[in-house]
């Protein structure tokens, strides 16, 4: 299947029948997201089928990320080698990763994890960047937190410390950028 | 002398585990770049899966 990423419009992608399996996610696409993304507390992103003809385009999954920042003395020390003076480490966090249920298992998480990472990369062109972080969903059983823990654990992500359910990755680990928008390779 | 010098390279980044990325990433970043169309507008993308 060809699969499109794109920045939510409300107007143009349909939510309504996105079912994550989670009701925290799907309640968060469905009543919140467009809020927050209007208010600018955060920006979403979502995968559409490409060969969808007409719209509103169905939702195949989402992200959301937002700016953050996180203390020096809450990292691991490598994780923050030469620390700014402010203490403060600026970041991304995904707050928000979601495949349909009917989608789920054939890579879409991955896909649109490592978009993430890419559209972090590309703010840190603009500003300073340094860490990429997330929660493991809170409400998620005990199986379904390990099962979390195993993905992004081969993505690169690892636990910060005294917080089991937050994780983080730098983007120095992470391969080289996609090249801007509308460049060429 | 060159060539030295890159192995060298190479062995400090592989024992900084921290600049280094998993094979899953590579692979999914791979998977990305791969099928990417960046449409020029709003950071879009299409991919096959």
């Amino acid at each position: 299947m060809a699969v499109r990423i794109e920045a939510f419009d409300p107007g143009l992608h349909d939510t309504k029948d996105l079912s994550c399996g989670s009701d925290s996610q799907d309640s968060f696409l469905r009543r919140t997201a467009k809020r927050q993304q209007r208010d600018g507390y955060t920006r979403l992103y979502v995968a559409t089928d490409a060969t969808q003809a007409g719209e509103p385009r169905a939702c195949l999954g989402f992200y959301a990320i937002n700016a953050h920042a996180i203390g020096v003395a809450d990292v691991p020390a490598d994780a923050a080698p030469r620390a700014p003076r402010s203490n403060l480490i600026p970041g991304v966090f995904l707050s928000h990763l979601a495949v349909d249920r009917r989608h789920q298992g054939k890579g879409l998480g991955r896909i649109l994890l490592v978009d993430a990472m890419q559209q972090c990369q590309r703010a840190g062109q603009i500003l300073g960047v340094r860490l990429m972080l997330l929660d493991v969903a809170a409400t998620a059983g005990e199986a379904e937190r390990a099962r979390l823990h195993s993905f992004y654990a081969s993505m690169g992500f690892r636990l910060l410390p005294g917080r089991p359910e937050r994780l983080l990755i730098s983007l120095s680990s992470l391969p080289p950028p996609a090249p801007p928008c509308g460049r060429p390779a | 002398m060159r060539r030295t010098w890159r192995l060298c390279i190479t062995a400090l980044a592989a024992l900084d585990a921290e600049t280094t990325p998993t094979p899953a990433l590579l692979e999914a970043w791979q998977l990305h770049q791969d099928k990417d169309v960046r449409s020029g507008s709003g950071g879009g993308s299409d991919r096959s899966l």
